[in-house]
């Protein structure tokens, strides 16, 4: 299953209605805790092709415009995608480090484009990601950057896989973003993911419903906006 | 949702105990109906042979004997004999009643005409099966002519009843429930919603809902500053294939 790249379009079009719906988000997540930011954040979803690194990227980008610091981390080591949206080299990474204590200087990119924005990649594909993810050197790596950076956006697997990849990051972050892809996903998936989440005392700050059809109802036309205007008294 | 065997086969495995239970079920339902419910049926035949006049000279005799042999089931079946039939054995029912049990079997090939009755009790199906041929007898003289009737065979009283085939409808009945079964399990799956609105998720997950994502339309490229090849691939993919992990073999 080859997958697709993400579009990363808070950079390319950050003027959009796209990358709106990220700030949006992104607002909606400040205010969902009372005293003080969330300082790191999982993103994950039920099922894989959701778009989890579509809204962890922007989420991060959107993040970022408003001065803060944010590491964007790839934890999907399974099935990477943000070197490629980022167009960069995936020699070291997050497994790295953690395999053969790499460097995390030679692993953190900074983004051009965005101020701010600073990405750890997943590194080369190893074979037991859960494991290294689990690790006291994982443990040990996040503590550290947490302490460097204001944000960590951290892209997952997701949730109903075999195996845990995602659920060992929920624990240790604090608020979980759970994607859900608009009709494609059954309720009863994202009904079980939720749980799981909550079991291992994850915190599941809310869902992002992905590829919602626009439906004539939700769209304010030119006209619309006429009589609104004229009736109350604008014009 | 795309159904493919395997997607049902998995369904049907995840489901398999309510389907043996529905099976279970049936199959126990048709073998109570069938053993306590419905009433047993018996069929008794009786055979008639009808020869022609002996100096009629077989010319057309085929065409005839057929005729004749129909004419005769016929005949059989008529209110007459059965009337006599019924004042004969002194039952308590219509003529019209008792020819609903009574059918007649002509074949072709012979001059032989049965009568088939079937009836609830075993004795009765007989008595009746053998009246129909002496009132047959008796009246055939009158009616066709012809003299010389044999009565074949008589009815013997039956042992197996005919109907019902308690195997045969446990066997549908549990048929019956297989498809029934599965069909409901796929309808339950089919049924199963997808999350599409935001109401879905604030209610039904009591997840708040911090934001969606609409259709995204991807900008129009223009010629970019970057090296990327035509197949999309970007500049680093290719040396990132060759980068081999400790712990994984080099294939050469």
């Amino acid at each position: 299953m080859k997958k697709k790249t993400p579009k990363l379009y808070c950079l390319e079009q950050p003027k959009s209605s796209n990358g709106d719906q990220f700030r949006t988000i992104r607002s909606n997540i400040r205010y969902t805790r009372v005293g003080g930011e969330i300082r790191s954040l999982l993103v994950t979803s039920s099922l894989p092709n959701e778009g989890k690194s579509t809204v962890a990227m922007n989420l991060a980008i959107a993040m970022a415009e408003t001065g803060r610091t944010v590491l964007l981390i790839d934890g999907d080591l399974r099935t990477p995608t943000v070197h490629k949206a980022f167009d960069l080299p995936n020699w070291v990474g997050l497994s790295s480090i953690l395999v053969d204590q790499t460097r995390l200087e030679d692993c953190i990119f900074s983004i051009e484009d965005s101020e701010g924005l600073s990405v750890l990649t997943s590194g080369p594909i190893s074979p037991n990601p859960a494991d290294l993810l689990g690790s006291t050197g994982m443990k040990r790596l996040f503590a550290e950057l947490s302490e460097r950076f204001d944000t960590i956006v951290i892209d997952s697997s997701s949730v109903l896989m075999p195996f845990s990849d995602a659920l060992i990051l929920a624990k240790m972050t604090e608020g979980v973003l759970l994607v859900v892809k608009s009709g494609k996903v059954l309720l009863k998936h994202t009904n079980s993911a939720k749980q799981m989440l909550e079991q291992q005392g994850a915190h599941v700050l809310g869902a992002v419903l992905n590829y919602r059809k626009s439906s004539k109802r939700y769209k304010i036309r030119g006209e619309d906006f006429a009589d609104w205007a004229s009736s109350s008294g604008m014009v | 949702m795309e159904f493919e065997l395997g997607s049902i086969l998995k369904l049907v495995k995840r489901k398999l105990l309510f389907i043996i239970v529905l099976c279970i079920v049936a199959v126990g339902l048709a073998s109570f109906v069938s053993y306590y419910v419905l009433k047993p049926k018996y069929e008794a035949t009786a055979s008639i042979l009808i020869q022609g006049d002996r100096q009629q000279k077989a010319i057309n005799d085929i065409m005839a004997g057929q005729k004749l042999v129909t004419t005769y089931g016929e005949i059989i079946r008529s209110s007459r004999i059965a009337e006599e039939v019924v004042r004969k054995l002194q039952l308590n029912m219509t003529p019209e009643k008792l020819l609903e049990k009574v059918k007649t079997r002509t074949s072709s090939e012979s001059l032989v005409t049965t009568v088939i009755v079937t009836d609830s009790n075993a004795q009765q199906a007989t008595d009746i099966a053998n009246g129909f041929g002496e009132a047959f007898n008796e009246n055939i003289q009158a009616i066709m002519g012809v003299e010389n009737v044999v009565f074949l065979d008589r009815a013997k009283v039956p042992f197996e009843a005919i109907s019902p085939k308690p195997v045969f409808n446990m066997v549908v009945a549990f048929g019956l429930a297989l498809i029934a079964g599965v069909a409901f399990s796929i309808l339950r799956e089919l049924a199963e919603k997808p999350v599409r609105s935001a109401k879905n998720i604030q209610l039904d997950l009591q997840l708040p809902l911090l934001g969606t994502v609409g259709k995204l339309k991807p900008r129009k490229r223009r010629a970019k500053s970057k090296s990327n090849s035509v197949e999309g691939a970007t500049r680093h993919e290719e040396e990132n294939a060759k980068i081999v992990l400790p712990g994984t073999t080099e294939i050469i």
